[in-house]
């Protein structure tokens, strides 16, 4: 295990890009299913989010070091679902309301590019700790 | 001789500090979403100018890296204070500083050997 | 200073080529024990000067393994200090040969030298 550690930085990289690309599925899961108004366990659709939580590893000389992020859990919302009058949608209730998810698009969206932006940003500091040991490889060359 | 080359072990301290930023660089921007988190950082350049300044090669050795947390950032909603443009413009900063130094320890390195390849 | 002590500091350094990687664990005869000959060396003489070279060759020899061995176990995470340490070592090893190389072409010139 220990020479793994010799390359850390990209664990804690690496991490991120994990639960970024998490996020991106859950994202993509409330897009997909907008409007899905029935599921195998009743009820329309309920909104996926994803909590993060920052990794911490004990040193050896017992501190805590942050070695990075994990997905902690992906909840599903609780909250109410939208209620449109449509009594003649197959999914109507008695009152002639559909219950579609609670979820936003265009909000979904915005999550989306800031979660692809982290990403992104995650894979730069990739490259740029790679392009540091190449630098200091080349040292005794 | 380039015993206790006071020169190389100014570079290599300088490396270790840049090492240790990236690893904490790489931390904030890892957890940039993450709730609470508050931004660490790592700051040796003043330590490491005073130990340059006096000239003492012990002083060289206690240049410490540890991580500390930033202090009088603007903390969002969700408890987060790590910036997104500030974090990556520290990286780029990070990278070329360390760049820079590796690249003198390896000039240095050659010039050794040229030397001694000349002195036959 | 002697020829006997010239004789003696080559013997410190011992009789390897100077092509090729430094033996592990530092240089044989590294210890600090200069001339076979017994002899105390002058201060500031040239042996002296051999010894020191021997004994930071040395030196920098087992702090480059002990860098290699800090980053297999995982205790450094510098790759640079390694590669530094690496470097210094090789450089002194080679200043300590072309030192003995030279040594040598002299100690014969003089034996020839002599009747």
């Amino acid at each position: 295990m220990s020479l793994n550690r010799i390359f850390g930085s990209f664990d804690v990289s690496g991490s991120a890009l994990s639960a970024e690309q998490a996020r991106m599925k859950a994202i993509a899961d409330n897009i997909a299913n907008a409007s899905t108004t029935r599921t195998p366990e009743g009820g329309p659709y309920r909104r996926q989010r994803v909590v993060f939580e920052t990794v911490l590893r004990e040193c050896a000389d017992g501190t805590k070091q942050t070695a990075g992020v994990r997905v902690a859990a992906v909840r599903k919302s609780d909250a109410p679902p939208l209620r449109v009058f449509d009594p003649d949608h197959p999914d109507a209730d008695a009152t002639g309301f559909v219950a579609y998810p609670d979820v936003s698009v265009p909000s979904e969206m915005i999550d989306m590019i800031a979660a692809a932006r982290a990403y992104e940003a995650n894979l730069e500091a990739i490259k740029n700790f790679k392009g540091m040991v190449n630098k200091a490889l080349a040292i005794a060359r | 001789m380039i015993s206790g080359d006071r020169q190389m072990r100014i570079i290599g301290t300088v490396l270790d500090g840049c090492m240790q930023r990236h690893k904490v660089i790489a931390s904030n921007l890892a957890n940039i979403e993450t709730p609470g988190y508050k931004r660490l950082e790592v700051r040796f350049e003043e330590q490491l100018a005073a130990a340059v300044e006096n000239g003492d090669d012990r002083e060289l050795d206690e240049v410490e890296f540890a991580p500390r947390p930033s202090e009088g950032l603007p903390v969002r909603p969700d408890g987060n204070n790590v910036d997104f443009g500030t974090e990556l413009g520290e990286m780029s900063k990070n990278t070329l500083l360390y760049s820079t130094f590796a690249q003198l320890a390896a000039s240095r390195i050659r010039q050794y050997r040229e030397a001694m390849g000349e002195s036959s | 200073m002697g020829i006997a002590r010239i004789g003696g500091g080559l013997q410190a350094i011992g009789t390897r080529p100077a092509a090729g990687l430094p033996p592990a664990g530092g240089l044989p005869g590294a210890t600090g024990s200069p001339a076979a000959g017994g002899a105390a060396p002058k201060p500031g003489g040239f042996v002296e000067l051999l010894d020191k070279m021997v004994d930071e060759v040395n030196d920098k020899q087992l702090a480059a393994e002990q860098a290699v061995r800090d980053l297999a176990s995982g205790r450094t995470e510098s790759v640079h200090d390694v590669m530094i340490a690496e470097a210094e070592a090789e450089i002194s090893f080679r200043l300590l040969s072309q030192t003995r190389n030279k040594l040598v072409d002299a100690y014969k010139e003089i034996m020839r030298m002599q009747i």
